[in-house]
């Protein structure tokens, strides 16, 4: 009997760890898609700051996750010089209108590397969009009680193969009336490493189209601690009925 | 009786034999010097370059050269590579399967070619892979053998290229590739075994290898690589004809030699052998000035003497064929002792070597390749009797108009001279 029990007090430990596991997965991937819920189309300001140059843009983000692909749609609305330039991001594949001269380029794995429009996210980080869904374990770190909220901050590791280039990402995060919200994700280069390279912070949550939702996003790298890119959401509708035609190469135009 | 005369005359005015004979031992020993150590070094050069990534001769696809798809690669190497083995048992075939990358480890990323290698055999013919090129880490053959199966597969990186991602070893890196299917991207994470140095920038800064498999199943070419490197046990000599003889028995492929392959290391072989020959001749057309000065004023010093000479009965053709053997019986002898302190310098060269850092400070570059810090002289037996014969015919050539003339004054004038 003794033994039974023991049985079934692993089996239960087992069953709730791996619970948790899962569940911290969808919470990371619940605010992860905080900003796009099913359909998304938000009108954002993004303001790059860096040693070099400061740029501020005004774009149009369509996304839509209703299917298996998932798809982005980027046009810079402003200003004058950029406007009309669009991403398309179907899955994997990234393409680049360029209006003035009508050129659709696809990106290809050596532009990957460079920034996205001169910001502090690369190509790749628009490919890299389910990395943290896809290709880590999850560990909780810490959790605590703050302004009437859950916080708990996750720890992940890339899983053995996984094609990543970071060694340990820090996903805070804090649940309120029944939804996730992030807060912080900081990249480390190794598992080891006491500083980030990078911090990505949400801030600023404000009620959008009837949802609370972060408006601010900020990137900064940690060598370079006076330059940033951040975006500013000032208009999002959720789940309106896009067409799907939004999101090929004929719709650049 | 002519021999006697000429030796004769010569050991009458030592000095002036003497200073002639310097002019031709100074610059022949030299000449065989420089005409050793710059062969040395070409040779060095050529060596060095095909150990780097490159090979004696190349075989690939036909079309690989002008478009060097995923498209045009060799099915079924190692087929391919026992019908070559079997064409010439001295050759080592390495397979290789090249494409763009990129390489990414943490925020940084770099578009290379990436080089997927069979990492036994590569260690044994490649610069790149050796033991010696590696300051940190381990080579891929190493790090495939002491692997357990949970690792990740190695991948070995140049130093500037692992300074600039930030990497070091045991750093998990990525690598993207746009695959055979034409697709999406595909991805595959290695860990860093080893760095290695081989102080060409080209490849310190844009080149790392992985175990071919590895690479064959990311890009999606199962048994299938773009070149097959042969590397031949009889040197970098008779490569042209080892290429021709191979392309007659496989019509159908693209075999080349090295000299077509990295035509940027042949063009800088071929000048800088150019330059050599065109500073020889400069030099001995100098001696061949500074002899016949010798000879031209001796022959005018001396025209009492011939005068003298066809007075007492002798022919104008006796006092010809005397200064003329007095020139060979010269330049003879001085060639022997050239030749002999030229063939011990080179065999200085040759046994100790020209350390290249202590005579000019630093290591040189030359046609995209390091020359080794040390190198050794080398002469070929044909090159050098070539230069013998030419500097003797040049010496009797020079001494033949003045010979000549010196026979055909008429010894009245000549007495009346001076």
């Amino acid at each position: 009997m003794k033994k039974l029990f023991f049985l079934f007090i692993v089996l239960l430990c087992n069953s709730a760890s791996a619970n948790s596991k899962d569940q911290l997965g969808s919470w990371i991937d619940n605010a992860e898609r905080i900003l796009r819920s099913k359909t998304s189309a938000s009108v954002l300001s993004m303001a790059i700051n860096k040693a070099e140059y400061q740029r501020d843009f005004t774009l149009l983000v369509l996304t839509d996750d209703r299917t298996e692909q998932q798809k982005v749609m980027v046009r810079m609305l402003g200003p004058a010089l950029w406007r009309g330039n669009v991403t398309l991001k179907v899955d994997d594949r990234i393409s680049f209108f360029e209006p003035r001269n009508k050129r659709t380029t696809v990106m290809s794995s050596s532009m990957l590397a460079s920034s996205w429009m001169g910001s502090h996210f690369s190509n790749d980080d628009l490919m890299r969009e389910t990395d943290l869904a896809t290709h880590y374990t999850y560990k909780s770190a810490k959790s605590w009680q703050q302004d009437n909220r859950d916080y708990h901050l996750i720890e992940l590791t890339p899983l053995p193969s996984a094609p990543v280039v970071w060694g340990k990402v820090m996903y805070r995060l804090y649940l309120e009336e029944g939804r996730v919200f992030p807060e912080q994700v900081t990249y480390y280069r190794r598992n080891n490493d006491e500083q980030p390279e990078r911090t990505l912070t949400y801030s600023d949550v404000k009620l959008m189209d009837g949802f609370k939702v972060p408006t601010v996003m900020e990137m900064r790298i940690s060598d370079k601690p006076d330059e940033y890119t951040r975006m500013h959401y000032q208009k999002i509708k959720f789940n309106s009925d896009l067409a799907a035609s939004k999101f090929t190469e004929q719709a650049f135009l | 009786m002519i021999h006697k005369l000429a030796l004769r005359n010569l050991l009458r005015n030592k000095r002036r034999s003497l200073l002639t004979s310097l002019i031709i031992v100074f610059a022949f020993s030299m000449m065989i010097l420089f005409m050793g150590l710059s062969d040395g070094g070409h040779k060095a050069m050529i060596d060095i370059g095909v150990r780097m990534g490159l090979g004696h001769v190349i075989v690939q696809h036909p079309e690989y050269r002008d478009d060097p798809a995923l498209s045009h690669l060799l099915d079924n190497p190692e087929q391919l590579k026992q019908l070559l083995i079997d064409t010439d048992q001295r050759l080592t075939p390495v397979a290789r399967l090249r494409s763009d990358a990129l390489i990414q480890a943490g925020r940084h990323g770099v578009a290379l070619t990436i080089s997927g290698v069979e990492p036994e055999i590569e260690a044994q013919v490649s610069a790149i892979a050796d033991k010696k090129a590696i300051v940190q880490g381990q080579t891929l053959a190493a790090f495939a053998n002491s692997a357990d199966l949970q690792r990740l597969s190695g991948i070995v990186i140049g130093e500037t290229l692992a300074k600039n991602l930030e990497v070091r070893i045991g750093d998990t890196i990525t690598l993207t590739v746009k695959p055979a299917s034409g697709g999406d991207l595909a991805r595959s994470a290695f860990e860093v075994a080893g760095i290695f140095k081989t102080g060409l920038h080209e490849l310190d800064t844009f080149w790392a290898e992985v175990p071919i498999d590895d690479l064959q199943a990311l890009l999606e070419v199962p048994n299938q690589v773009s070149q097959i490197a042969l590397y031949t046990s009889a040197g970098s000599d008779n490569v042209a004809q080892l290429a021709k003889a191979l392309t007659a028995q496989f019509p159908a492929l693209d075999i080349l030699p090295w000299q077509t392959a990295a035509p940027e290391l042949y063009s800088a072989v071929t000048l800088d052998a150019a330059g050599m020959y065109l500073l020889m001749l400069i030099v001995y057309v100098v001696v061949a000035v500074g002899i016949l000065n010798t000879v031209l004023m001796s022959t005018f010093r001396r025209q009492r003497e011939f005068s003298m000479m066809i007075a007492l009965g002798a022919r104008a053709s006796t006092v010809s064929k005397v200064v003329l053997l007095e020139a060979i019986y010269l330049s003879a002898f001085s060639l022997t002792i050239g030749l002999v302190l030229g063939l011990w310098g080179h065999h200085h060269f040759a046994t100790q070597g020209l350390d290249f850092k202590e005579v000019f400070g630093t290591a040189m570059e030359a046609g995209g390749v390091l020359l080794p810090e040390k190198f050794y002289s080398t002469l070929e037996a044909n090159k050098l009797s070539l230069s013998v014969l030419f500097v003797f015919v040049l010496t009797i050539l020079v001494t033949l108009i003045p010979a000549i003339r010196a026979g055909h004054r008429s010894p009245v004038a000549a007495s009346q001279e001076s």
